[in-house]
Protein backbone atom coordinates (compact mmCIF):
# COMPACT_ATOMS: atom_id res chain seq x y z
CA UNK A 1 0.00 0.00 0.00
CA UNK A 2 2.82 2.63 0.77
CA UNK A 3 6.66 2.66 0.18
CA UNK A 4 9.00 3.21 2.75
CA UNK A 5 11.51 5.47 2.74
CA UNK A 6 14.28 3.52 3.33
CA UNK A 7 16.15 3.19 6.87
CA UNK A 8 14.24 4.66 9.63
CA UNK A 9 15.95 6.72 12.79
CA UNK A 10 15.79 5.74 15.88
CA UNK A 11 16.84 7.86 19.02
CA UNK A 12 16.07 9.09 22.16
CA UNK A 13 12.67 11.05 23.21
CA UNK A 14 14.55 13.58 24.27
CA UNK A 15 14.80 17.66 23.07
CA UNK A 16 18.38 17.44 22.65
CA UNK A 17 17.82 14.72 19.24
CA UNK A 18 15.97 17.72 17.64
CA UNK A 19 18.64 18.38 15.67
CA UNK A 20 19.21 15.59 13.98
CA UNK A 21 15.49 14.90 13.77
CA UNK A 22 15.44 17.76 11.72
CA UNK A 23 18.81 16.91 9.71
CA UNK A 24 16.97 13.60 8.68
CA UNK A 25 13.83 14.81 7.84
CA UNK A 26 14.87 17.77 6.14
CA UNK A 27 17.48 15.81 3.87
CA UNK A 28 14.70 13.33 2.70
CA UNK A 29 11.86 16.43 1.97
CA UNK A 30 15.30 17.82 -0.43
CA UNK A 31 15.50 14.58 -1.78
CA UNK A 32 11.80 15.12 -2.97
CA UNK A 33 12.58 18.40 -3.92
CA UNK A 34 10.06 20.22 -1.38
CA UNK A 35 9.56 23.81 -2.09
CA UNK A 36 10.61 26.08 0.71
CA UNK A 37 6.96 26.67 2.30
CA UNK A 38 6.44 22.73 2.45
CA UNK A 39 9.89 22.43 3.98
CA UNK A 40 9.11 25.08 6.74
CA UNK A 41 5.95 23.84 7.86
CA UNK A 42 7.37 20.14 7.31
CA UNK A 43 10.43 21.38 9.87
CA UNK A 44 7.58 23.07 12.67
CA UNK A 45 5.57 19.55 12.25
CA UNK A 46 8.92 17.76 13.85
CA UNK A 47 9.54 19.81 16.18
CA UNK A 48 6.26 19.77 17.68
CA UNK A 49 5.96 15.93 17.32
CA UNK A 50 9.55 15.41 18.75
CA UNK A 51 8.94 18.35 22.23
CA UNK A 52 5.41 16.35 22.41
CA UNK A 53 7.11 12.77 22.90
CA UNK A 54 10.25 14.55 24.53
CA UNK A 55 7.37 16.08 27.25
CA UNK A 56 4.93 13.24 27.74
CA UNK A 57 6.19 9.79 26.80
CA UNK A 58 8.52 8.95 29.12
CA UNK A 59 7.99 10.20 32.54
CA UNK A 60 10.51 8.53 34.23
CA UNK A 61 12.93 9.33 31.47
CA UNK A 62 14.95 7.02 28.99
CA UNK A 63 12.86 5.61 26.06
CA UNK A 64 13.54 5.73 22.62
CA UNK A 65 11.68 7.47 19.65
CA UNK A 66 11.87 6.06 16.02
CA UNK A 67 11.22 8.57 13.35
CA UNK A 68 10.68 7.37 9.38
CA UNK A 69 9.52 8.72 5.89
CA UNK A 70 7.39 7.73 3.49
CA UNK A 71 5.70 8.46 0.34
CA UNK A 72 3.18 7.01 -1.32
CA UNK A 73 3.28 4.82 -4.18
CA UNK A 74 1.35 7.44 -5.88
CA UNK A 75 3.81 10.32 -5.01
CA UNK A 76 0.70 12.35 -3.90
CA UNK A 77 1.67 12.21 -0.29
CA UNK A 78 4.82 12.25 1.61
CA UNK A 79 4.09 11.25 5.50
CA UNK A 80 6.75 12.03 8.73
CA UNK A 81 5.83 8.97 11.10
CA UNK A 82 7.07 9.73 14.63
CA UNK A 83 7.05 6.12 17.23
CA UNK A 84 7.23 5.58 21.02
CA UNK A 85 6.91 3.38 23.24
CA UNK A 86 5.66 5.29 26.45
CA UNK A 87 2.47 6.30 27.92
CA UNK A 88 -0.38 5.84 25.95
CA UNK A 89 -0.81 9.59 24.86
CA UNK A 90 -3.07 10.47 21.62
CA UNK A 91 -2.33 14.06 20.95
CA UNK A 92 -5.35 14.59 18.57
CA UNK A 93 -7.91 14.29 21.70
CA UNK A 94 -6.86 17.26 23.46
CA UNK A 95 -8.95 20.09 22.74
CA UNK A 96 -7.74 23.27 20.53
CA UNK A 97 -7.16 26.34 22.47
CA UNK A 98 -9.47 29.32 22.20
CA UNK A 99 -7.97 31.35 19.21
CA UNK A 100 -10.71 34.24 20.34
CA UNK A 101 -9.14 34.88 23.82
CA UNK A 102 -7.94 38.06 25.08
CA UNK A 103 -4.06 38.54 25.90
CA UNK A 104 -5.35 38.31 29.58
CA UNK A 105 -7.22 35.27 29.22
CA UNK A 106 -5.15 33.49 26.88
CA UNK A 107 -3.83 29.63 27.78
CA UNK A 108 -0.18 29.42 26.78
CA UNK A 109 -0.62 25.43 26.63
CA UNK A 110 -1.62 23.40 23.64
CA UNK A 111 -0.48 25.84 20.46
CA UNK A 112 1.81 22.83 19.57
CA UNK A 113 -0.31 19.68 18.61
CA UNK A 114 -2.90 22.62 17.12
CA UNK A 115 -0.09 24.29 14.50
CA UNK A 116 0.39 20.16 13.52
CA UNK A 117 -3.17 20.00 12.69
CA UNK A 118 -3.38 23.02 10.86
CA UNK A 119 -0.17 22.78 8.58
CA UNK A 120 -0.09 19.01 7.92
CA UNK A 121 -2.88 17.68 5.86
CA UNK A 122 -3.92 14.55 7.25
CA UNK A 123 -2.52 13.44 11.24
CA UNK A 124 -3.74 10.08 12.40
CA UNK A 125 -2.85 8.34 15.69
CA UNK A 126 -2.86 4.89 16.32
CA UNK A 127 -1.78 2.93 19.24
CA UNK A 128 -0.06 -0.15 18.54
CA UNK A 129 0.28 -2.99 21.38
CA UNK A 130 3.00 -0.64 23.44
CA UNK A 131 3.86 1.51 21.00
CA UNK A 132 1.90 5.32 19.95
CA UNK A 133 2.49 5.56 16.56
CA UNK A 134 1.45 9.78 14.86
CA UNK A 135 1.83 9.95 11.49
CA UNK A 136 1.37 13.57 9.60
CA UNK A 137 1.41 13.31 6.10
CA UNK A 138 1.62 16.47 3.41
CA UNK A 139 -0.32 16.57 0.03
CA UNK A 140 2.20 16.53 -2.68
CA UNK A 141 1.60 17.93 -6.13
CA UNK A 142 2.49 15.90 -9.59
CA UNK A 143 6.00 16.92 -9.39
CA UNK A 144 6.60 16.66 -6.08
CA UNK A 145 6.08 20.28 -5.45
CA UNK A 146 3.01 21.94 -3.65
CA UNK B 1 18.10 33.21 16.88
CA UNK B 2 20.01 36.30 17.63
CA UNK B 3 18.29 39.38 19.49
CA UNK B 4 19.47 43.01 19.19
CA UNK B 5 17.63 45.38 21.07
CA UNK B 6 17.75 49.19 20.86
CA UNK B 7 15.74 51.73 23.17
CA UNK B 8 14.75 55.01 22.86
CA UNK B 9 13.05 56.23 26.08
CA UNK B 10 10.87 53.69 27.49
CA UNK B 11 10.77 52.08 24.07
CA UNK B 12 12.68 49.22 22.73
CA UNK B 13 13.01 47.15 19.52
CA UNK B 14 14.13 43.95 19.34
CA UNK B 15 15.34 42.82 16.10
CA UNK B 16 15.15 39.29 15.85
CA UNK B 17 16.84 37.06 13.19
CA UNK B 18 17.09 33.24 12.76
CA UNK B 19 14.69 30.47 14.29
CA UNK B 20 12.40 30.55 17.17
CA UNK B 21 12.67 27.15 18.28
CA UNK B 22 11.87 25.46 21.16
CA UNK B 23 15.93 25.55 22.13
CA UNK B 24 16.11 29.44 20.93
CA UNK B 25 12.72 30.72 22.32
CA UNK B 26 13.21 30.81 25.93
CA UNK B 27 15.59 34.16 24.76
CA UNK B 28 13.10 36.16 23.38
CA UNK B 29 11.06 35.75 26.88
CA UNK B 30 14.23 37.37 28.67
CA UNK B 31 15.08 39.91 26.76
CA UNK B 32 11.92 41.37 27.39
CA UNK B 33 12.02 40.93 31.27
CA UNK B 34 16.02 42.39 30.85
CA UNK B 35 14.58 45.47 29.02
CA UNK B 36 11.26 45.84 31.47
CA UNK B 37 13.57 45.79 34.76
CA UNK B 38 15.40 49.02 32.99
CA UNK B 39 12.21 50.86 32.82
CA UNK B 40 10.96 50.01 28.77
CA UNK B 41 7.70 49.02 28.64
CA UNK B 42 6.74 49.53 24.93
CA UNK B 43 8.20 46.65 22.99
CA UNK B 44 8.45 46.76 19.77
CA UNK B 45 9.65 43.07 17.35
CA UNK B 46 11.12 43.28 14.44
CA UNK B 47 10.62 39.92 12.71
CA UNK B 48 11.91 40.65 9.56
CA UNK B 49 14.94 38.44 9.33
CA UNK B 50 13.29 35.67 11.78
CA UNK B 51 13.06 32.54 8.94
CA UNK B 52 10.96 30.25 11.58
CA UNK B 53 8.84 29.70 14.81
CA UNK B 54 7.13 27.20 16.40
CA UNK B 55 4.64 26.75 18.88
CA UNK B 56 7.43 27.22 21.63
CA UNK B 57 8.46 30.92 20.17
CA UNK B 58 4.58 31.89 20.14
CA UNK B 59 4.44 30.43 23.99
CA UNK B 60 7.63 32.87 24.75
CA UNK B 61 5.44 35.73 22.99
CA UNK B 62 2.35 35.13 24.77
CA UNK B 63 4.69 35.19 28.00
CA UNK B 64 6.58 38.55 27.36
CA UNK B 65 3.43 40.28 26.04
CA UNK B 66 1.31 39.36 29.46
CA UNK B 67 4.02 40.43 31.48
CA UNK B 68 4.66 43.55 29.71
CA UNK B 69 0.33 44.14 29.46
CA UNK B 70 -0.03 43.70 33.43
CA UNK B 71 3.34 45.73 33.75
CA UNK B 72 1.28 48.98 32.24
CA UNK B 73 2.90 48.63 28.82
CA UNK B 74 2.79 46.65 25.23
CA UNK B 75 4.42 44.40 22.89
CA UNK B 76 3.86 44.76 18.53
CA UNK B 77 5.23 43.36 15.91
CA UNK B 78 6.44 44.40 12.40
CA UNK B 79 8.19 42.55 9.39
CA UNK B 80 5.84 39.60 9.91
CA UNK B 81 5.94 37.31 6.34
CA UNK B 82 6.43 33.35 5.28
CA UNK B 83 5.69 31.11 7.72
CA UNK B 84 6.20 33.27 10.67
CA UNK B 85 3.24 35.52 9.43
CA UNK B 86 1.39 31.98 8.46
CA UNK B 87 1.84 30.38 12.09
CA UNK B 88 1.17 33.73 13.50
CA UNK B 89 -2.51 34.03 11.30
CA UNK B 90 -3.14 30.25 12.08
CA UNK B 91 -2.44 30.52 15.76
CA UNK B 92 -4.92 34.25 16.39
CA UNK B 93 -2.04 36.21 17.16
CA UNK B 94 -2.32 38.52 14.61
CA UNK B 95 -5.39 39.48 16.54
CA UNK B 96 -3.37 39.17 19.96
CA UNK B 97 -1.40 41.23 18.94
CA UNK B 98 -0.79 44.75 17.39
CA UNK B 99 0.92 44.21 13.70
CA UNK B 100 2.70 47.39 12.53
CA UNK B 101 3.58 48.30 8.62
CA UNK B 102 7.63 48.82 9.92
CA UNK B 103 9.87 49.14 12.29
CA UNK B 104 9.70 53.00 12.37
CA UNK B 105 5.96 53.37 12.12
CA UNK B 106 5.79 51.40 15.09
CA UNK B 107 8.50 53.18 17.04
CA UNK B 108 6.39 56.72 15.90
CA UNK B 109 3.22 55.53 17.17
Amino acid sequence: METTGGVSLRIPATLESLALVQDFVGSRGARLGLDAELAARLELVVEELVVNVGNYAYPQGGGDMEVDCLLTPDSARFCLILRDWGVAFDPLGREAPDLDAGLDEREPGGLGIFLVRELADECTYRRHGDMNEFRACFALAKDGRR
Amino acid sequence: MDIQTRTVGTKALLTCTGRMDAVSAPRFESACAELLGQGCTTHVADLTGLEYISSAGLRSILAAGKRLKAAGGSLSFCGLSGMVDEVFRVSGFLKLFTIHPSADAALEG
